[in-house]
């Protein structure tokens, strides 16, 4: 039988569609970036608007960076490289029209939603229920557009960069899912499924390995498809990359809790969380130098080409941000830097470097590829590069010093530890002025350098005839590779496979079980480990056959990913979540908010008041001293979503509740700077003016209930009749003390809620959670 | 154990154990990358190689220069070797 040549035409308009949104959607989040910087420097730039108020358009700036320039940068990468990988068309035209249409159609959705304050309340997990509900569907998308060009490929090995694909799309799949289960109130709101702890510790698996398999694997796949590319040579290791994929794999999921260091979390989770981040280092760096190192011999060319430039430089700060991270998650020195800038100088030397500048490289690489026309100009892409380069370390250099100022300044003692150097928080931002204003200078920069960037490419592609790759291949090519790789069979019923399930079972009953299962676990453990050991010994060829033939099996492939990314997120959640449960809460527990807190609390989460105030006072003297006695697990069991926070730019509000009369936090919110002079908070009017919506509230303690909080069977007048007296209780005390406010005035509920924090009740030994009612 | 999973000492256990198994994994794949035969490894890594878009064959200086030569490698046709 002859072989028939045909020529295969590669799916190209998807790219070029992705690549021009990244760039787009890149500058309209840099641009937030950069008026949020400013606010912080001038808080009138506001204009006392809602929309425009930096607590609003900040979840603005992070997802549009996050899910709209590397997304979109992250879709060009995966669909360019895996059908030129696979040498196969992409499966589905229709799928790839509606992943790009969907994806853009969300970015938009959530454009016009947080401003307007509609938000679950969660960082990088703020977009409302029918927009994540619509993420989901477009993910699932692309996970079958992609996994069914798998099934049709024609080349049967799985290069690395689509390993890393893979983790990505089944990781951020579970990730996301998981994240933002909630139950709807309305079309536009929803309560979190998980309150207090659970929902902390949710959160953080969900937000660091959204950096993780969001920001950072899809980003090394590019990087290991795109470098050598570039580079005009092949990885310098692949044996490394392979074990940089497994181990980032196995151990980045387990390191969310290093995000909740020295805070009521289990210490248990605290260690783990550290200990994995830790460990990070090892695969982390391997892949930095395997990246760098691929361009042993080449860097004569990155003198002068641009693209290997950024290529150069976004690895570099890969490498600088996850000796960083690690080094941020070592609990004594996250003691300093947690709540401070130098998170933020973390954080943005990752997106800004990493992300940013690999997203550069390949769009400078792509642009003579796709559109068949050469760079309009490598002279402004150079420029480019050096002035998004100033602009990092402009920006950069300045939150290392403002994180480390501030850092230190709040933990400083005097009296041997027992009275603090500079109680008056706003001491501490005012001295960091200077770098805050650094920082816009920086970002600004950076951000003109993507302005170049964007007519560069404006420049290069008008005019141009778009043009799709091409690839001649045999007819009778194997469609993918089923005679290389394993049955169905053949990856279930195996060695390595089976003595894992068995290993992992008894281990289980050792860990979960009674007194006898734990014990018969831990002889079945051990037992597994030697049989597994020496029938290695025996099979040795049979267990390396079995990993070879994984290596070209594209669904054993992603279930063994799956596992592995599993496994580090149930260990930790399952726990807490099961256990968790105000009968089991030692010491305090919070007390439900009354309807009316719970409107104002809502208004809290709208204004995203959590991304400048933390509730968490850390189990350090400083914290304590400044704030009050440390906050325990159960004073936050009822917050669904809890609002631990992350960021300090104002003090610490677990304890405000009776520290100030209510007539403060009216002055307060309606100007700050009448209270505490030099504050950089913005103006709330709109508080006065808006009327509370009442409406809602019986379906949203309906819901509390379901979640629950042990709310009484209230009927709707019940719940009218307490919000009125709470309201007007409060609204005669401000008339009292001078200040006069309708009310029905959101201000009020919000000032109920603020008032509320930091009550609790002592729990008996015995004692099961008591309703309001009792 | 697993009661008190909350406020438990005890719990100290799930963080040696997992780092053991991550460990042992880490300890596992490089073993079996380190053996990874030579010939198996240049087939993978000369994987971005087989196939390619090049790119327009001259890149210029802000349009209207003179033409030069594409700096970027043709990366078509036979799998790269080791420099």
């Amino acid at each position: 039988m002859s072989a028939q040549k045909t020529t295969v035409e590669f799916n190209d308009k998807v790219v070029r569609q992705f690549l021009l949104a990244s760039v787009i959607w890149g500058a309209v989040g840099m641009l937030v970036g950069v008026l949020i910087a400013a606010q912080l420097n001038f808080w009138q730039l506001n204009f006392s608007t809602p929309w425009l108020t930096w607590s609003r358009i900040r979840p603005l700036h992070t997802n549009a960076v996050i899910f709209a320039l590397v997304g979109n940068m992250m879709f060009a990468g995966v669909y360019y490289s895996t059908q030129r990988l696979v040498k196969a068309r992409l499966a589905s035209d229709f799928l790839s029209q509606l992943h790009f249409w969907g994806w853009q159609a969300i970015i938009v959705s959530a454009a016009l939603t947080l401003p307007l304050g509609l938000t679950r309340g969660q960082e990088y997990g703020e977009l409302i229920w029918p927009i994540n509900v619509a993420v989901v569907l477009i993910w699932v998308v692309f996970a079958v557009n992609f996994f069914w060009t798998l099934a049709r490929r024609r080349e049967p090995s799985l290069y690395v960069a689509i390993w890393f694909y893979i983790a990505t799309i089944v990781t951020v799949a579970m990730l996301y899912i998981v994240n933002h289960l909630s139950i709807p109130t309305s079309w536009t709101h929803s309560y979190s499924l998980f309150g207090g702890v659970q929902n902390a510790l949710v959160q953080w698996w969900y937000g660091h390995n959204a950096v993780a398999f969001f920001l950072t694997t899809p980003i090394l796949g590019i990087m290991y498809y795109f470098l050598p590319k570039a580079a005009g040579r092949p990885v310098y290791s692949y044996r490394l990359s392979v074990v940089h994929f497994w181990s980032l794999v196995f151990v980045y999921i387990w390191a969310g809790p290093h995000h909740l260091l020295n805070t009521s979390l289990p210490v248990w989770l605290q260690d783990l969380g550290m200990t994995f981040s830790l460990m990070l280092w090892a695969p982390s760096w391997g892949g930095m130098l395997n990246g760098l190192l691929t361009l042993r011999g080449a860097w004569d060319k990155v003198r002068t080409d641009p693209v290997l430039k950024f290529f150069a430089a976004g690895v570099t700060f890969y490498g600088m941000a996850t000796f960083e991270g690690p080094l941020l998650a070592i609990k004594s020195v996250n003691a300093l830097a947690h709540y401070t800038d130098w998170i933020i100088a973390h954080v943005h030397g990752g997106t800004l470097g990493w992300n940013g500048f690999m997203a550069a490289g390949m769009t400078y690489w792509l642009i003579p590829r796709l559109w068949n026309k050469p760079l309009y100009s490598t002279a402004l892409a150079n420029l480019h590069f050096w002035i998004g380069l100033v602009g990092i370390l402009l920006y950069v250099g300045a939150m290392w010093t403002s994180g480390i100022t501030q850092g230190l300044m709040l933990n400083a003692t005097t009296e041997h530890g027992t009275i603090l150097t500079y109680p008056n928080f706003l001491d501490t931002v005012n001295v960091i002025r200077p770098m805050m204003l650094m920082r816009v200078i920086g970002g600004a920069l950076y951000l003109t350098g993507w302005f170049m960037m964007a007519y560069n490419l404006w420049r290069s592609v008008r005019g141009a005839e778009p043009v799709n790759g091409t690839i001649e291949v045999f007819d009778e090519e194997p469609s993918h590779g089923a005679a290389q790789g394993l049955s169905v069979a053949g990856w279930v019923l195996n060695a390595p496979v089976l003595f894992c399930v068995l290993g992992l079972g008894f281990a289980s009953a050792w860990m979960f079980g009674g007194h006898f299962v734990s014990i018969a676990g831990l002889i079945g453990t051990m037992f597994c480990a030697v049989v597994a050991f020496s029938h290695f010994e025996a099979r040795r060829k049979k267990w390396g056959d079995w990993y070879d033939k994984l290596l070209v099996s594209a669904v054993p492939f992603t279930v063994l990913t799956f596992v592995a990314v599993v496994a580090g997120g149930l260990i930790q959640i399952i726990p807490t979540v099961v256990i968790h449960r105000a009968a089991n809460v030692e010491d305090r527990r919070q007390i439900p908010y009354t309807p009316l807190e719970l409107a104002g609390r809502d208004l809290y989460v709208r204004e995203g008041c959590y991304l400048c105030h933390s509730q968490m006072i850390r189990t350090l003297v400083p914290d304590v001293l400044r704030y009050g006695d440390y906050s325990r697990l159960g004073e936050s069991i009822y917050d669904h979503p809890f609002q631990w926070g992350s960021k300090r730019n104002g003090p610490d509000l677990a304890r405000v509740g009776g520290k100030y009369p209510n007539v403060w936090h009216l002055r307060h919110l309606e100007n700050p700077r009448s209270i505490s002079s030099g504050s950089n908070m913005p103006n709330f009017p709109w508080l006065l003016a808006n009327a509370l919506d009442v409406s809602t509230m019986p379906r949203k303690i309906a819901v509390q209930r379901q979640l629950g909080v042990p709310y009484p069977q209230w009927t709707d007048a019940e719940i009218t009749a307490s919000i009125e007296a709470q309201e007007k209780a409060i609204a005669r005390d401000l008339r009292d003390a001078g200040a006069y406010v309708a009310p029905d005035r959101e201000i009020i509920a919000l000032i109920a809620y603020l008032q509320q924090m930091g009550h609790y009740e002592k729990v008996t030994p015995t004692g099961t959670a008591p309703t309001l009612a009792d | 154990m697993f009661n008190r999973i909350i406020y438990g000492d005890s719990t100290a256990i799930f963080t040696v154990v997992a780092f053991g198994f991550a460990a042992s994994i880490f300890i596992t794949i490089s073993w079996r990358a380190l053996r990874m035969k030579r010939t198996q490894v240049e087939h993978y890594e000369n994987l971005p190689f087989l196939t390619a878009t090049p790119a327009s064959a001259a890149t210029t200086e802000f349009g209207g220069g003179p033409k030069r030569p594409n700096p970027l490698p043709a990366d078509e046709g036979a799998p790269l070797s080791r420099p």
